[in-house]
């Protein structure tokens, strides 16, 4: 399994459209991707439960990967996060 | 002719026949089997997910890339395998694809709709949005609705991406009977300037609508259906002078507020919610003048939290790119009341405990603002605004409040403006007559005229019987806001007005010779109030005619 964490820069914190692109990309891959912030965790696959973890601006997520190909998605995922986020 | 009133979404006139757009009604309920439902539902999802494509293309085009991506997130949410699994709980019951669909749609949306988070509270709507789109192909009705002549469109709501894939041009106006003024759909509306207006009690939208020559009143927020030839010809008037007006405005758009003779002052904004925000900028205001705050304490069942406010603060503040925005504190009282606030009854509320007066007595209500607020103020140009004041104890109550706060934050390690300007109304007659010493305690005074002249006349201007004694013109006021002026700007701090004298078209010329910094007035009134200012000559004017 690769995990990793991230501060949010984002003002708005994880807000609907960079939601939609983190999940986009989580979704190329075959591993299971999970997000966990405050003690909840979420399918990063899954926009809603993205969205219902309610993520603000500075707080800190950490991001779980496994599966076959966990070690591209992981790599992916973080730059999306870096990028949009 | 049949009259509704409702709520004005944007402002026009509009003179044409109705066309209805009928809400999807769920009548069958009974589904023919499990799997054959689910593949239903996953044909219609299909199709929706290439008509928000289409949306999210044409909104781009036409509104540009923020608008577009709402239709994006769309997308994701009909996708979204928390949603598919939800239509497939309900589809167990042996319900109909359709049913399942919008049942699965409020179960996601009652998610949002309980966040604590006005953001995330929004997105109820869109859940919705998507879930009633998905059942208008189960339906196979979604090709049903179009234009093909200019028409009213009345409608209990519209989804956002009907809204995008009709031709402008034969929009007229738009009624949502069910609808609210700041649903994604209303503010699309705004957007595209398209008069409408929205929650209307007692008219059902019926077929037998579809037709009937109405004219819509939006700037007046009203629908009159069936109307006589005398009203068609006022209303046909009314949209000829608005339009020109309109057009004659343009011309100062984006221009900066001079007099005839090159003295320069600001036009800002009074607003009472944080959607309003928008309002102000499409209005081409400078800044908020005046930002209510109130309202977020009354939408609340309890005290708001001092995430909530920050939330609300924070959007303003981000909405105006770094002009500046004056937040005025909590101004409530026995005449504005809030249950959970538990206010006793009063024989004279306007004299009574109220809004600074609360605050001391209650500190905490007080602290959680002030937390709230500094904390926005890194987000953007904030000023806070303290309402009521008579004398130099509170405004120093209020200086070691704002040092509480800080110390607060900075424990917690959040940004924050240690600049913030902290100013106060001037509103009362002890604050005008010892504005000379308040001046070197704060950053800057705005005047409230119709509290000052209420307290000056000693009248209440909502009595009947003095309506026509209740003159905001008269001399007392004027001397007080001459010297409230010279006052601040003797100590290097500006001066604003708020309310609606500083659009007055006898007093305009008085606060602009004694140099008024700042007028702020409802955001629909800023252009012309620019084009007022542009004709009067500073020279021409005789400040001893209004204080003599």
């Amino acid at each position: 399994m690769k995990s990793f964490t991230y501060v949010i820069q984002d003002k708005e914190g994880i807000h609907a459209r960079p939601a939609g692109i983190v999940v986009a990309e989580a979704k190329k891959y075959a591993s299971t991707v999970q997000i966990e912030n405050k003690g909840k965790k979420a399918d990063l696959k899954r926009i809603f439960g993205v969205m219902s973890l309610c993520v603000k601006n500075g707080e800190e997520v950490k991001i779980y990967v496994e599966g076959a190909d966990e070690e591209a998605a992981a790599l992916a995922i973080e730059k999306v996060f870096k990028e949009n986020l | 002719m049949r009259t509704y009133k409702g709520l004005r979404v944007f402002e026009g006139y509009a003179l044409g026949k109705l066309k209805v757009y009928e809400t999807l009604k769920v009548e069958k309920i009974v589904g023919i089997g499990m799997d054959e439902e689910f593949k239903r539902f996953e044909q219609a999802r299909e199709e929706t997910i290439q008509a928000l494509d289409k949306s999210f293309m044409e909104t781009l085009s036409k509104l540009g890339e923020e608008e577009a991506q709402l239709f994006e997130t769309h997308k994701l949410m009909a996708e979204d395998l928390d949603f598919e699994d939800a239509v497939k709980a309900e589809l167990m019951g042996n319900v109909s694809a359709e049913y399942a669909v919008l049942r699965a749609g409020e179960e996601l949306a009652t998610m949002f709709s309980s966040m604590d988070d006005a953001y995330m509270k929004e997105r109820a709507n869109d859940v919705k949005e998507v879930a009633n789109r998905i059942v208008s192909f189960l339906k196979k009705e979604d090709k049903g609705f179009n234009l093909t002549e200019p028409s009213i469109i009345i409608c209990d709501d519209l989804p956002s991406s009907e809204l995008m894939k009709l031709d402008k041009n034969l929009i007229l106006g738009i009624i949502f009977v069910k609808g609210g003024a700041n649903s994604h759909v209303s503010i699309l509306t705004r957007m595209l300037e398209i008069p409408a207006i929205c929650s209307i009690e007692d008219l059902e939208v019926t077929k037998d609508l579809d037709g009937e020559y109405s004219i819509l009143d939006a700037s007046g927020a009203q629908l009159l259906i069936g109307p006589e030839m005398k009203s068609i010809t006022l209303y046909a008037q009314k949209k000829k002078e608005y339009e020109d007006n309109k057009e004659r405005l343009k011309a100062f758009k984006g221009k900066p507020t001079l007099t005839k003779d090159g003295k320069k002052t600001m036009i800002y904004s009074n607003i009472a919610s944080s959607f309003e925000a928008e309002n102000a900028i499409k209005n081409d205001s400078e800044g908020i003048g005046l930002f209510r705050s109130e309202f977020i304490y009354l939408d609340s069942k309890d005290y708001p939290t001092e995430d909530e406010q920050f939330e609300h603060y924070k959007r303003v503040v981000e909405e105006m790119k770094g002009k500046e925005v004056i937040i005025r504190t909590l101004d409530i009282g026995a005449d504005k009341k809030i249950d959970y606030f538990d206010l006793p009854e009063e024989e004279n509320p306007a004299l009574g405990f109220r809004s600074i007066r609360i605050c001391l007595k209650r500190p905490e209500i007080f602290a959680t603002q002030l937390q709230a607020l500094y904390r926005a103020s890194h987000y953007g140009n904030l000023a806070v605004m303290i309402p009521m004041i008579i004398s130099e104890s509170e405004i120093d109550f209020v200086h070691e409040m704002c040092d509480l706060a800080k110390d607060n934050l900075r424990k917690r390690g959040l940004p924050f403006n240690e600049k913030m300007k902290i100013g106060i109304m001037v509103e009362t007659p002890s604050a005008a007559i010892m504005s000379d010493v308040f001046a070197k305690k704060v950053d800057f005074f705005s005047i409230g005229t119709n509290d000052l002249s209420q307290y000056t006349l000693a009248i209440d201007r909502v009595n009947p019987n003095l309506t026509a004694n209740f003159n905001p013109r008269h001399r007392s006021i004027c001397r007080f806001i001459k010297m409230v002026c010279e006052n601040a700007h003797q100590e290097g701090i500006t001066v604003g007005i708020c309310g609606e004298l500083a659009r007055d078209e006898i007093m305009l010329p008085f606060f602009l010779k004694i140099g008024i910094d700042e007028l702020s007035v409802s955001p629909a009134y800023t252009l012309s109030l620019r084009e007022q200012i542009s004709k009067i000559d500073t020279n021409d004017v005789d400040v001893d005619k209004y204080i003599y």
